[in-house]
């Protein structure tokens, strides 16, 4: 299927005097027409930081995006070009962020947040009809009693309603890609399988691409048609959702899936596995392979060289010296 | 909500009856009468003249009961009359407060539409040259004696330039104007008043401003104001003032009673027959009934800039207003 988004050496780092603390180290991947990429990792791994990027929308003053190319249908987003991005952002590019709660602005109507996306990207949408047309974007992502909900603030919904109205939100100028971090971490479970639900509707309904961050493997492995595990700012382990689930190939994807409770019925398992030690602080990376300090089945060269990505066959590509 | 309102301006009455004790024992027992003006230059004044004196201000009696008295007049809003001149207090009040009142509203507006923008960019623009030489600019203001940013501008703008007149708040010809010649004239008059007034309180609300602002920009609103395509202007000026400027409503409060309270040095410099200038004369005479008077009302506005203040909250931040369930 034709690319939608590609993303090329993205390098993103934490400038502090003069140093550069790479937070996103070399990430190259793509998103395919209406499909679904989950990237998948452990906190710190540089997941949101990668997801920030691509329309550069890192707050801290301090963070940047040094390098790399974000394309989009084969045209290129100029990074630094902050009127080129604003173009993008919303309109062709939107995101859904993990915590609603803090997401949405707590002095602003539900209506008001909604209707400035909307003159701002929907000019084709004329102005008496907003009211009706937002009651319905509303009622698709699946508000109850919208006709009121509407007028409310922020305050008055429940933490899956306010998902809801981000994600309208994120629709409501019918993008190519949304871009969804941890849209579910900060819900109960019932609610997070609706809004996987859901998610996976608007992909069907309006041929949406998804970027779906999560560091719950579980999850992306239901939902998504490619896996990106991240590690220490860099990616490890790039294929297809079927591929990477029933053969995981770098150490760092079998530990997660290790990992996961359910493996335990699985596979013979009596004891939940982790993985030992604890992600490396950015600017505090190990020599040579990022994991290998925590890998069970390092040898001598992770040490000392940094393994590339390398290729398998199409569409799989894994960083580490036992390929 | 009612209730709530209620019950809280039903509280301010003992802080009322607190504030105004405590000021009236501490004025009293400060060395001092205002009988001393009228007396003590002249040597001539026998002790039962005093005693007559004292007795007809009803300074003979116990402290306690001249409060009693003090307080009975009070509640019939009767401030009492000066001890200088036997006017009614009320009335000296009203003659002074329209001049101050004009100055410190003016010179309020300006700082608010001075010092907002400047706490904002400042925030926008944090440790930029912007941010540094704005930090350094109110800082001189807040820094600077009243008096001598006043004796300067006055021999920069009157005696160098000859722009403006040099103080007082009419011309000598004033009477004889038409009403936008009066306009005019008020406006030179008081110029340079306002603009000091508003220079040296432009720091404290412009670094409210900013650390407010700061705070709210690293929100994950402002993000999501941002990822969905927003003009930057939107972003800081709609969605994060309007957070930002909560924590506002409180200062502006606070602001209330200083607006009847003039500045003692300015309005001296400038000859300014404003109230700052009537509670140093008071103050310096002794002049229990002014002193009193203008204490208890910077209190009593004191008290009710802090409910007013609550009340805009209520206004301005849904998540008071609006409960959680509908």
């Amino acid at each position: 299927m034709a690319k939608l988004l590609e993303v090329k050496n993205l390098n993103t780092g934490f400038h502090h005097e003069g140093r550069i603390i790479p937070l996103v180290d070399d990430v190259s991947f793509f998103i395919e027409k209406q499909s679904i990429l989950g990237l998948v990792g452990e906190s710190g791994s540089g997941k949101t930081m990668t997801a920030l990027s691509l329309t550069n929308l890192l707050i801290d003053r301090n963070c940047r995006v040094d390098n790399g190319r974000v394309m989009l249908e084969g045209k290129e987003i100029s990074l630094s070009d902050e009127n080129c991005l604003k173009e993008k952002r919303g309109k062709e590019i939107a995101y859904i962020f993990q915590e609603p709660t803090t997401s949405l602005n707590p002095v602003m109507s539900i209506r008001e947040q909604i209707e400035e996306v909307l003159l701002m990207h929907r000019t084709d949408i004329e102005r008496k009809s907003i009211k009706n047309f937002i009651i319905t974007q509303l009622q698709a992502v699946g508000i109850h009693n919208s006709e009121k909900k509407i007028s409310s603030f922020p305050h008055q919904l429940s933490g899956g309603e306010k998902q809801r109205v981000m994600i309208a939100m994120a629709m409501v100028s019918r993008p190519k890609l949304i871009v969804a971090d941890e849209p579910t971490t900060a819900l109960d479970v019932t609610i997070q399988a609706q809004i996987l639900t859901l998610l996976l509707e608007l992909k069907e309904n309006f041929g949406v691409s998804i970027l779906f961050i999560s560091h719950d493997l579980n999850i992306v492995g239901q939902i998504s048609d490619y896996i990106a595990v991240m590690y220490a700012g860099q990616i490890v382990e790039f294929s297809k959702a079927k591929e990477l689930i029933n053969c995981p190939r770098h150490p760092y994807t079998i530990g997660l899936f290790n990992c996961l409770p359910n493996r335990i019925k699985h596979a013979n398992v009596k004891e939940l596995s982790t993985i030992q030690g604890e992600v490396p602080k950015a600017g505090n990376f190990p020599d040579g392979c990022r994991f290998h300090p925590r890998c069970p089945k390092k040898f001598d060269r992770c040490s000392k060289e940094m393994p590339p990505l390398i290729s398998l066959k199409e569409d799989q590509e894994v960083r580490c010296w036992l390929y | 909500m009612l209730t709530l309102f209620l019950r809280r301006l039903f509280m301010l009455i003992p802080l009322l009856i607190g504030i105004s004790l405590i000021s009236f024992l501490v004025i009293h027992c400060a060395p001092g009468k205002p009988t001393d003006m009228q007396l003590q230059l002249n040597q001539k004044v026998s002790l039962q003249v005093r005693e007559r004196l004292e007795k007809l201000y009803g300074l003979d009696k116990p402290l306690m009961t001249q409060y009693v008295m003090w307080v009975k007049r009070l509640i019939r809003l009767d401030f009492g009359n000066s001890f200088i001149d036997n006017r009614p207090v009320i009335d000296k009040i009203k003659e002074r407060i329209p001049i101050t009142l004009t100055i410190n509203i003016l010179s309020l507006m300006l700082i608010l539409i001075i010092a907002v923008p400047i706490g904002v960019l400042s925030a926008v623009y944090q440790e930029s040259l912007f941010d540094r030489a704005m930090t350094v600019f109110v800082f001189i203001g807040f820094a600077m004696p009243t008096f001598w940013l006043a004796l300067l501008l006055m021999k920069f703008f009157s005696v160098t330039l000859q722009l403006l007149p040099v103080s007082g708040i009419t011309s000598i010809d004033f009477e004889n104007y038409s009403f936008m010649g009066k306009v005019i004239d008020y406006s030179r008059h008081l110029f340079l008043p306002i603009i000091i007034s508003a220079f040296t309180g432009l720091a404290g609300l412009s670094r409210y401003m900013r650390t407010s602002m700061i705070h709210v920009l690293q929100q994950d609103y402002i993000r999501t104001a941002k990822a969905k395509g927003l003009t930057m202007a939107k972003v800081y000026f709609y969605h994060a003032l309007k957070n930002a400027l909560l924590p506002v409503i409180t200062i502006l409060g606070m602001s209330i009673p200083g607006l009847i309270a003039g500045s003692v040095i300015a309005e001296s410099i400038f000859a300014i027959p404003g109230m700052g200038k009537l509670y140093y004369d008071a103050v310096m005479s002794r002049d229990y009934a002014v002193i009193m008077a203008i204490l208890v009302i910077g209190a009593f506005l004191t008290l009710m800039g802090n409910l007013l203040a609550d009340l805009a909250y209520f206004i301005a931040d849904p998540r008071i207003r609006v409960g959680p369930c509908e």
